[in-house]
């Protein structure tokens, strides 16, 4: 375990102030001093990624072109995440598409799978996309594909999202549970108690987390977010940090594990570093985003504002995924708006309200970046 | 006298050897590892009278559009260029000042031109120099707080070029080989260091006491590129013992400098040892916040990627903090992006030729500083 140089400092100067009440003249004085005129530690940079760091990682897309793979290396980013294929995935197509980003200096380092609504709903026809998951799962760990990443909703909330103007006129993605808590849920969906929902997931889990270890694959739930208790009339079960503790006891194994989100905590009005800490120590997080936010009134209102003035510590929890030994994929998402993107067509992409484009992502790579690096330094 | 890391830890362990023979070890403070944070901060952070402030920069007369992407990326402080030629007028700084401020954006450092016969210690310098000071009058006047300068005698900015880097972005190389044999301007001749020194010498016995008055500071630029020579003449600001003598001509905290780790670098030295020789003695009035990767010290360098020089930017930003530095950082020359390119936003960098980018290039730069600030602070 390194000491930081502040420690450093402190306990010398303890040890000299130790030795100048025992008496003993090693000029005590001169030491303090000393202590203060030390270099800082030598850190070699610029300091890197390695297979004992967490790995800075934006979101792209199975199809990016070369544009956005050079956008991705100009930011100084060598992981990607992205939605992928259709399933059942083949080991071929993954192929296909991590070597293209290889080619290009990135690695995939996680994949979203969908197309298992009737598992959530406990449906008929789960036992089909079961048995496609299964497939894609043999297909990731032939590829190399170390972490798929799934959603767990009913009917997402998204309709509780509005743009709010924050700084200097910016777009910041907000949150209200008023105005959509009494939304009806949609007639083709129906509602779901949340022990239906339990019992699915947990037919789910039983069924695939196997076959992912087998495969050297970890599976990754992305809490429920935004975290309503309640969505068009169904409990969300990924909601709550009871939820979270119960779904990572479902199957006690690593390649059963969670996105972990500090902003998401936030939230929920959680400490994010109590929540990484508990997790962390199970080797349960097998994905991450790094996100910042305030909270007016913990699940029902709040603002996913810039990095720089939310209310959570950003150096403390990236202390903690360094402490914790995290390797896997951090990925500082959600971009605010700057006005420059909007005055040039296409670099905005705005998949939520108050949402920017490309140079929102480099401000919160980065924010990030220099996160890693300053732990990295300690 | 400076002590290594090296040796400081095995003095202390010497002492604590020492310490463990005659006495018990019961009072002493045992590191704690990094799992505990050594400080509670309230987050969300901000800027205040004990912090660094992280700035841009913009015209005196920057327009709401200009104003709204430096609040964007959360600046409250800028460097401003005045908008006309010629000595200031108080009227005109005031209302710039007034306005940009209205908009929340408080002036922090403006460059003042030294006139040519001013360095080359020519018939006129009185009259340039005279403007100077009342540039510093209307300074103070206005509560800038600080006024920025250069002492070059030709600088050999043919030196730079644009290089390729990650993903196909562009940054800053310098090479002196192709300056090094460059020949002077014919209307500046050659220049000795003896005789420049004589020449800033007696520009800031003249107009350090003014600024005093004024309440105003001044940080000289070190000559950037550090070529020794340039165009047949030295170039004084161009290695650390100049910066030391620079600082020792008036002994005032007005007569600065602004201190640049990448500068630093770029002559070999280590920034963080250079930044506290000047924090030490209060006369760090402005600072740049650069990455740089020397390959031959004074002459061969790339400015980097702010994350991927061999600078140390937390212990920097750590040793700033740790000194109360309250003054101004900007993380100045972008390098290009593509958007930056394809926005036309990379017309609106500076040297705009020579790798540097635009605004995609600015964010990266300002989120990076903030996000080292937040954690020296925090830390």
């Amino acid at each position: 375990m390194k000491s930081n140089r502040r420690n450093f400092i402190k306990s010398s100067a303890s040890i000299a102030s130790a030795v100048s009440v025992g008496g003993l003249a090693i000029c005590s004085g001169s030491i303090k001093k000393e202590a203060l005129d030390a270099p800082s530690k030598v850190v070699n940079w610029p300091v890197q990624e390695g297979p004992d760091t967490p790995k800075l990682c934006m979101t792209s897309s199975r199809t990016a072109d070369e544009k956005q793979m050079r956008f991705i290396k100009q930011m100084g980013a060598d992981y990607v995440h992205m939605g992928g294929p259709p399933i059942p995935w083949k080991e071929e197509d993954l192929r296909t598409i991590m070597e293209k980003f290889k080619t290009n200096g990135i690695t995939v380092i996680n994949m979203m799978i969908g197309g298992h609504r009737n598992s959530i709903y406990g449906k008929e026809g789960r036992d089909v996309e079961i048995a496609n998951i299964k497939e894609s799962i043999v297909a990731a760990g032939k590829a190399g594909l170390p972490v798929i990443e799934y959603n767990w909703y009913i009917d997402r909330l998204n309709e509780g999202y509005y743009y709010k103007e924050g700084r200097g006129g910016s777009g910041v993605t907000a949150y209200d549970y008023a105005p959509v808590k009494d939304l009806p849920a949609r007639a083709e969906i129906g509602t779901y108690s949340a022990e239906q929902v339990w019992d699915n997931i947990t037919y789910f889990l039983k069924a695939i987390i196997p076959v992912a270890e087998k495969a050297g694959v970890r599976f990754a739930l992305h809490p429920n977010d935004p975290p309503a208790p309640i969505s068009k009339g169904s409990p969300q079960i990924m909601a709550t940090y009871e939820g979270w503790k119960r779904l990572l006891d479902i199957v006690k194994s690593p390649a059963s594990g969670m996105t972990y989100d500090p902003g998401v905590c936030k939230e929920m009005g959680l400490d994010p570093i109590e929540v990484m800490k508990y997790i962390g120590s199970r080797d349960q997080i097998n994905h991450a985003h790094y996100r910042n936010c305030t909270t007016q009134e913990p699940y029902n209102k709040y603002e996913e504002v810039f990095f720089d003035i939310g209310e959570n510590d950003m150096f403390a929890i990236m202390r903690e995924f360094y402490n914790i030994g995290y390797t896997r994929g951090i990925n500082p998402e959600h971009p605010r708006l700057f006005t420059r993107d909007t005055e040039f067509p296409g670099y905005v992409q705005g998949s939520y309200p108050g949402g920017g484009g490309d140079t929102g992502w480099a401000f919160n790579v980065a924010y990030c970046r220099a996160m890693m690096q300053a732990v990295q330094s300690l | 006298m400076k002590n290594n890391r090296r040796e400081f830890i095995k003095k202390s362990s010497s002492i604590a050897a020492a310490i463990g023979m005659g006495l018990p070890l019961a009072g002493v403070d045992i590191p704690p590892s990094k799992k505990s944070s050594s400080k509670k901060s309230k987050w969300p952070l901000t800027e205040g009278p004990d912090t660094p402030k992280l700035i841009l920069t913009c015209s005196l007369n920057a327009d709401d559009k200009i104003i709204r992407r430096l609040r964007q990326i959360g600046l409250s402080y800028t460097n401003a260029s005045y908008p006309e030629r010629g000595v200031w007028k108080e009227d005109v700084l005031r209302t710039g000042m007034n306005r940009l401020k209205e908009q929340g954006i408080t002036v922090i450092n403006m460059m003042s031109g030294v006139g040519r016969e001013t360095i080359l210690g020519r018939a006129g310098r009185d009259e340039q120099i005279e403007n100077f000071m009342e540039n510093l009058r209307v300074a103070g006047a206005c509560g800038l707080p600080n006024v920025e300068y250069n002492w070059y005698v030709a600088r050999a900015t043919e030196g730079y070029s644009r290089i390729e880097a990650r993903g196909g972005s562009s940054i800053t190389g310098f090479d002196y080989n192709k300056v090094k044999d460059l020949s002077p301007v014919p209307e500046v001749g050659i220049h000795k260091a003896e005789e420049i020194w004589g020449n800033i010498t007696y520009f800031l016995k003249a107009v350090i006491p003014v600024a005093e008055k004024a309440g105003v500071r001044i940080a000289l630029h070190p000559n950037d590129p550090v070529a020794q020579v340039s165009r047949g003449s030295d170039q004084i600001m161009a290695n650390l013992n100049g910066w030391k003598r620079l600082i020792s001509i008036v002994d005032s905290p007005s007569n600065g400098i602004t201190f640049d780790p990448g500068v630093t670098r770029e002559m070999g030295e280590d920034p963080v040892e250079v930044c506290r020789y000047f924090a030490t003695r209060d006369r760090i009035n402005h600072m740049h916040y650069r990455n740089v990767v020397s390959i031959i010290p004074y002459e061969n360098y790339l400015e980097t990627w702010i994350d991927e020089g061999e600078v140390d930017m937390f212990a920097v930003m750590n040793e700033v903090v740790k000194h109360g530095y309250n003054r101004a950082i900007w993380p100045e020359h972008p390098h290009f992006i593509d958007y930056d390119i394809e926005s036309g936003s990379a017309r609106e960098g500076v040297r705009a030729g020579d790798g540097g980018g635009g605004y995609g290039g600015d964010i990266f730069n300002v989120a990076f500083s903030r996000a080292m600030m937040w954690a020296a602070i925090s830390s």
